[in-house]
Order: structure tokens, then C-alpha cells, then sequence
């Protein structure tokens, strides 16, 4: 009870802690429901953060974590409400027809994706492989020990102990809200981010282009059922294309509607920095989606606005890694992929064009069998671009979402090249999960570069002060 | 809508429902197989009279079947799981330490386990047994 309890008042504290940087009108306002999506990851994100500053770092009794996280939801519950007094009313969403069949389609797809989960989770709630022998196994490390030297102990290097800790931490966290280690709850946060990973980018098409590419967006997503699968086994993968999707979403919506001021680029530098600290890929992703924010310009007049954004972007970000710092170079071992052999080595994988053509084949059969989509991706969306054709007026933040993904998938090749392990082994069990990491954020890319359905008109942006 | 508007769109959502849809059947085919409790619980249960006799921290052994090969996956998914059984005390998959963790599926007798060096300090059932390593006091 205690568990379901707390698990409820982090998404309190995601939503409050957006709606205090993003604020809005007291009533229900046209942008909540991307705050609401997106509020379980961040939730989670900062409930990570809390217990691994105060019981990891300051090894303060659990109820002293659960007690900040409680009062940090009503403190950042106060300062949006005192915010919202005299807030801009949220831009509307761009209106358009949906047919009734396609919100049919969408529902139906929705609900066998749901139902598949929970029978998924039924048949293995500890998880997969990957759960009890990495995630799940630090969460227990983290519930049971009376001190924090043991989960990153060389002994158990098979379990890569310099992995970050947001997804175990906040496993951890709600273990001890309950006093019991339960399967479930890990399921709940399982299914928490896996409903942010699609309801982030459904709503943002849907303020952005209007509900029907929203809800062909979120179909489309959920097409790659591999996505329900990996969630399903509790590995930290979804989460972190739940807070890869989320960065971007908000960074792009940021961008688009001008009125919401840089604190919506902090939310998405903040989400990055989770990026970080749930998988260290990451950190890949924190560079990537810089870079992608300063290269995706489509003309030069929006390179100031860049600029402009570009602090609260790297704050967000360094928010966050402060924490992922500290746990790197104070707890963690090296991480294997960066130990092992030395520069001169390093370098000959480098110049080994071998090594290049297997990753650039084993890239190419990946992306034909991607997610167990009936049809490859890439031809289901060629196919679709031919046809809708791009949106008449591309702008540089719709083109962000697809760089940011480009600069990622160009890091993973790079790594692949380079690294120590086998290289087959390394791709045969780690690609489809790598790729899955960009999947949402690809769809809704493609979708922000289409071309308009059923004729979505924007709504004209409310003429009101800014809130203070 | 135009035919070409249509045609796009049925191509994205039928490629999708039916992918989601095809993926739901067999999960739904196999979701009433599937054994209960799942394989992870049930090896937890086996491993919980054992983690009650251990200290909340320390190093203990690991060793399973005589023969088995160090790269075989089942011996390695069994280690694994003995880990997240018995955490916070860490298991190292070596016999060299004080106490050692018996994870057998085959009948050893306690006198082969002496003439190894091993003492038999309790067994749990299910081939668990705590074994004190002679050699390594």
C-alpha cells in the first residue's frame, strides 16, 4: 500500500516539478496532458536522484528519502500553484479532423499493447536476463545492504556495477515504501515508463500537427512490439528512450512555440541527464542532443534563438550529471567498454575497415527486421513519406528529432567499432535493444516532417503577459 | 481524404495494428502455458532458508556440478539467479573461499564432497547445500 502510495506521489512530484518550470493556468490547460505523460518519467528521475543522494551518498535512513520526495512533491506543488495565478494560458493544440475508425485503430492497438504487457509481466514479473542479473539484482543490493560498497564490488563485475542508478534506485525507493521487495512494483515503474515513451510523443504531435498524426504516431510506435517486449523484461532500454523521447519532445515543442521561455529547454536538458543516468548510453545521447540543437537549423535567423536556449539546455543536463559524476568517480568501477586494452588499441580497431563493414551490415539487417514489424520500417516509412509528402514549411526544431537520432545511431557505430568485446557477441545481443533506444524518437521525427493529414490548422498563440 | 492521403495512412496503421495484433496472439496463446510460479520465483524459494543463515555482507563460493562447462548458459543464468537470491552478500563463481554455495543437480555424496576438501554444514533441500571449504580456513 505504502509502495502504490509513494508510486503515486511520484508522478505527483513529475508533474508538479513541470508544471512549477512550465507553468500554466489552475484549471486544466491545453499543454497538461504532455506534462502529465511525461511526468512519470521525470518522477521517477527525481525520486532516483533523491535516494541516491541521501541514502547511497549520505546513507540516511530510507524513511528520510521517502520524506524529501514527499515533501518535495508538496513544496514544488505550492510554487506551481502560486505560478499558475498568473500564468500564460498554454497555445492550443493544432485542430483537425481524426475519422472515428482511425481513433478505433489507435484504441484497439493501444489495448492489445496493455493487455500484452500485463500477460508478459504476469508470466515473468522478476523480469528477463538482463532484470535480475543488472537492474533488479542492484534494486536488491539496494534494499537489503546496510552499506553501499558491496552492489559495485568487482566480485560481481559480470553485472556491470558501473551501470547508473536511476531504474534501481527508484525500484529501491519503493520497495522500502512498502517494506517488501515486490515483483510488481517493478512492473509498475516498467509500465510508467512505457506509457511515457508513447504518450509523450502521441501528445506532442497532437499540439503540434493535430490528433491525427498524433494518433498514427503512437500507433506506429507501438508497431515495433518489440518495445512492449523489452519493457515487459524490465530492462533499462525503454527507460531510456522514455527520457531520450521526452528531451526531444520538449526541446522541440520549446522551440515551435516560442511563448513557453527556455524553462521547457530546462525540462528537456533535465531529462537528458536522466538519459545519463539510467544507461550509459546515455551519456552519448546528452552530446547528441546538444549537437542536434545546434545543427538543426534550417535557416540562419533561428541560430540566436540556438544560442539563447543553449544555457538552459546544458543546465538541465549537468543538473543531473552532478549525480552521475559523483556516482562514476566515487563508487563505480571502469566501465568495461572503456578499461579494457589500451590507446594504440583502441586505434587499430579504428582502422580496421573490417570491422566497419560487419557494423555496417549488422545495421543494415537490424533496421530490415527491426521490432518485429510485419514490414520493415524503413520501407513502411518511405512508403509514407512518398505519399503525405514533407510538410511545406520544414522549420530546424522539427528536423531536431531525426539529427538528434542520426548523431546517437552514429555514436553506437563508432562504438561497435571500437569495442574491446567480441564484436559479433557485442551486436547480436546488444543492437535491436540500441536501436530501440531511438525508435520513438525516429517516429516522431518522420511524423513532425510530414505533411498534414486532414488539413491541421495551428491555433493562434494567446496575446497575454508572460508569467513571472 | 484524398486516395493517396488514405492509402498512406492505411499502410501505417495496418503494418502497425496487425504487428501489435500478431504479437498479442502469441503472447495470449502462450501467457495460460507458462509456468506458475514463474522459474525465477520458484529458484528464489529454493535459496531462502540459506540467505536467512547468512551475514548481511561478505564473500561466499559458488559451485554447482562437477564437469560443467564454464561457458555452459543454464550454469551461468543459475549463478546469476543464485546472486540475486542471496544479495547483499556477494557470490564469486569460485570454490576458494571459506564458504561455498552448492548448487547441484546431480546426486554428490558427502564423502566425494570431504575427499574435495568440503565439509557439509547444512543442506536446504532442492540440491542447495552451505559447504565449508577444509582448505581455505
Amino acid at each position: 500500500m505504502g509502495a502504490w502510495l509513494l508510486f503515486l506521489i511520484l508522478i505527483a512530484l513529475g508533474f508538479a516539478a513541470i508544471r512549477a518550470l512550465w507553468p500554466a493556468p489552475p484549471r486544466w490547460s491545453s499543454a497538461d496532458p504532455l506534462r502529465l505523460a511525461a511526468a512519470p518519467a521525470i518522477g521517477f528521475g527525481l525520486g532516483g536522484c533523491f535516494y541516491f543522494a541521501l541514502r547511497v551518498v549520505l546513507q540516511q535512513p530510507p524513511a528520510v528519502a521517502i520524506a524529501a520526495v514527499c515533501l518535495a512533491a508538496a513544496g514544488l506543488g505550492w510554487f506551481a500553484w502560486r505560478r499558475a495565478q498568473s500564468a500564460v494560458p498554454d497555445v492550443p493544440a493544432v485542430s483537425g479532423q481524426i475519422p472515428f475508425w482511425l481513433w478505433l485503430l489507435f484504441g484497439a492497438g493501444a489495448a492489445m499493447a496493455f493487455f500484452t504487457y500485463l500477460m508478459l509481466n504476469g508470466a515473468a514479473p522478476h523480469g528477463e536476463w538482463d532484470a535480475w542479473s543488472i537492474w533488479n539484482l542492484r534494486a536488491r543490493f539496494l534494499f537489503r545492504a546496510q552499506e553501499f560498497i558491496s552492489p559495485f564490488s568487482p566480485v560481481i563485475a559480470w553485472s556491470h556495477p558501473d551501470y547508473p542508478l536511476l531504474v534501481p534506485g527508484v525500484i529501491a525507493l519503493l520497495w522500502h515504501a512498502g517494506g517488501v521487495e515486490s515483483a510488481s512494483m517493478a512492473g509498475a515503474v516498467g509500465f510508467g515508463f512505457l506509457l511515457s515513451c508513447v504518450a509523450v510523443p502521441f501528445f506532442t504531435l497532437w499540439l503540434l500537427r493535430g490528433p491525427a498524426l498524433a494518433a498514427l504516431g503512437a500507433l506506429a510506435i507501438l508497431g515495433a512490439t518489440s518495445l512492449v517486449r523489452v519493457s515487459a523484461s524490465q530492462y533499462a532500454d525503454v527507460p531510456l528512450a522514455a527520457y531520450i523521447v521526452i528531451a526531444a519532445c520538449f526541446l522541440v515543442y520549446a522551440l515551435e512555440v516560442e511563448s513557453v521561455g527556455k524553462s521547457v529547454v530546462f525540462i528537456a536538458g533535465l531529462s537528458a541527464g536522466f538519459a545519463a543516468w539510467t544507461k550509459n548510453e546515455g551519456l552519448l545521447f546528452c552530446v547528441s542532443i546538444v549537437l542536434a540543437h545546434l545543427l538543426s537549423i534550417a535557416h540562419r535567423m533561428e541560430l540566436p534563438r540556438r544560442l539563447a536556449t543553449l544555457i538552459s539546455l546544458v543546465a538541465g543536463i549537468l543538473a543531473v550529471l552532478a549525480f552521475v559524476g559523483h556516482f562514476k568517480f566515487r563508487l563505480a568501477p571502469a566501465n568495461d567498454l572503456v578499461n579494457t586494452g589500451t590507446a594504440g588499441v583502441a586505434m587499430a580497431r579504428a582502422t580496421d575497415f573490417n570491422r566497419y563493414w560487419v557494423t555496417f551490415w549488422a545495421f543494415v539487417g537490424e533496421l530490415l527486421t527491426f521490432g518485429s514489424v510485419l514490414v520493415p520500417p524503413v520501407i513502411v516509412f518511405a512508403v509514407w513519406l512518398a505519399l503525405v509528402r514533407f510538410r511545406s514549411k520544414v522549420t530546424g526544431a522539427s528536423l531536431l528529432p531525426l539529427a538528434a537520432v542520426t548523431l546517437q545511431l552514429a555514436g553506437y557505430f563508432a562504438i561497435y567499432v571500437t569495442t574491446p568485446q567480441d564484436l559479433d557477441w557485442q551486436l547480436n545481443t546488444s543492437l535491436p535493444r540500441l536501436l530501440l533506444h531511438v525508435w520513438p524518437l525516429s517516429v516522431t521525427g518522420i511524423f513532425l516532417i510530414s505533411g498534414d493529414l486532414f488539413g491541421g490548422r495551428p491555433q493562434p498563440e494567446p496575446v497575454r503577459p508572460r508569467s513571472k | 481524404m484524398s486516395p493517396r492521403v488514405l492509402g498512406a495512412v492505411l499502410c501505417v496503421a495496418a503494418v502497425s495494428l496487425l504487428s501489435v495484433g500478431r504479437f498479442f496472439f502469441q503472447v495470449a496463446d502462450f501467457y495460460p502455458k507458462a509456468p506458475s510460479p514463474d522459474g525465477v520465483t520458484d529458484f528464489d524459494r529454493r535459496f531462502v532458508g540459506l540467505r536467512a543463515m547468512l551475514p548481511p555482507k561478505g564473500i561466499i563460493g559458488y559451485m554447482t556440478d562437477p564437469g560443467t562447462p564454464p561457458n555452459d548458459t543454464n550454469a551461468q543464468a543459475e549463478y546469476h539467479l543464485a546472486q540475486y537470491a542471496l544479495a547483499p552478500v556477494l557470490v564469486a563463481y569460485s570454490p576458494d573461499h571459506r564458504f561455498v554455495v552448492g548448487n547441484f543437480h546431480q546426486a554428490v555424496t558427502t564423502g566425494s564432497l570431504r575427499d574435495r576438501g568440503f565439509r557439509l554444514i547444512r543442506e536446504f533441500g532442492n540440491g542447495i547445500v552451505l559447504l565449508e571449504n577444509e582448505k581455505v580456513r
